[in-house]
């Protein structure tokens, strides 16, 4: 089974995104922080894909990302920035960091198991 | 004669400070309605797929239609999608946080407009603390806030056409 961290620091996103997630047969991990998902990552986690949302308190999803890409973990990892934010220079931003890919929320659910079918092949 | 603790205003320093106020009214209630807006939106979508999945539920319970019907089918893909609409919660739940952080600026700016009336400060440094409508700005985590704050003090808003899916 494919696992998948999800970073928001939205509960309700979290809830939500696990539900559909799990329906479509992947394993979920969820943090509220990103400091709370680097431990995770740290400690043994190894997600095969993460989605990370941008605008979070004490770290945000950028910072997240140039940190995680630093773990052994989280360095070949794909992953989706799924955000509320569409500024150009935000996603320039978040590319440069290691980013694979950008969501501007809401994503209806389909779409984004389609998105995440072309980043994890075989899942 | 001046009440006690009360004096003559610099109406050009009253005048400051009520013009920066203005167009943070109108901001902070052009984000009010699209707040509504977006609350409105999504409210139909999460009625539309109810319905969709209340009717779908009743011809299965009715019997109307087997396990292997496209009904069924249907039934886990309208749960799906109402699993999805809830994320306006989160797109709400920002657009409110701002409101709120301007309403604070508004309340200090009323502050600062007392204390000056009052006698606690000067005009010079009525002026010096004077916010900015377009500060709020800097604080925006997406398009349609920009949009309502554009639309409220006139200014020009540069298009975002990015697509909202974007693999790099």
């Amino acid at each position: 089974m494919k696992m998948i961290l999800l970073v928001d620091d939205s509960p309700t996103i979290l809830m939500s995104l696990k539900a559909v997630l799990g329906k479509a047969g992947y394993g979920v991990e969820t943090a509220s922080r990103g400091q709370e998902a680097l431990d995770k990552v740290k400690a043994s986690l190894k997600p095969n894909l993460i989605i990370c949302d941008l605008n979070m308190p004490q770290m945000d999803g950028i910072t997240f990302i140039k940190q995680v890409r630093q773990m052994p973990a989280g360095r070949f990892a794909p992953i989706l920035m799924l955000t509320t934010e569409t500024e150009a220079s935000k996603r320039a931003e978040a590319k440069a960091a290691g980013a694979t890919g950008w969501l501007v929320k809401p994503v209806p659910p389909d779409q984004l198991l389609g998105v995440i079918k072309q980043v994890l092949p075989g899942s | 004669m001046d009440a006690p603790g009360t004096r003559h205003v610099d109406a050009a320093a009253v005048a400051t400070v009520v013009a920066a106020l203005l167009p943070y009214c109108d901001v902070l209630h052009a984000h009010m309605n699209d707040v509504a807006a977006v609350s409105t939106e999504a409210a139909r979508a999460i009625i539309d797929q109810a319905e969709r999945l209340g009717a779908t539920a009743t011809r299965v319970a009715a019997g109307h239609v087997g396990p292997d019907d496209a009904n069924v089918q249907a039934l886990a893909e309208h749960s799906t999608a109402l699993l999805g609409v809830v994320q306006f919660e989160d797109i709400t739940v920002q657009m409110v946080s701002h409101i709120r952080d301007g309403l604070s600026g508004l309340r200090t700016q009323l502050g600062h407009l007392y204390d000056y009336a009052t006698g606690a400060i000067d005009a010079g440094t009525i002026r010096s603390r004077v916010a900015r409508v377009d500060d709020l700005a800097t604080g925006y985590v997406m398009q349609s806030q920009r949009a309502a704050h554009a639309a409220a003090t006139g200014t020009e808003l540069a298009e975002d056409q990015a697509a909202p899916v974007e693999l790099f």
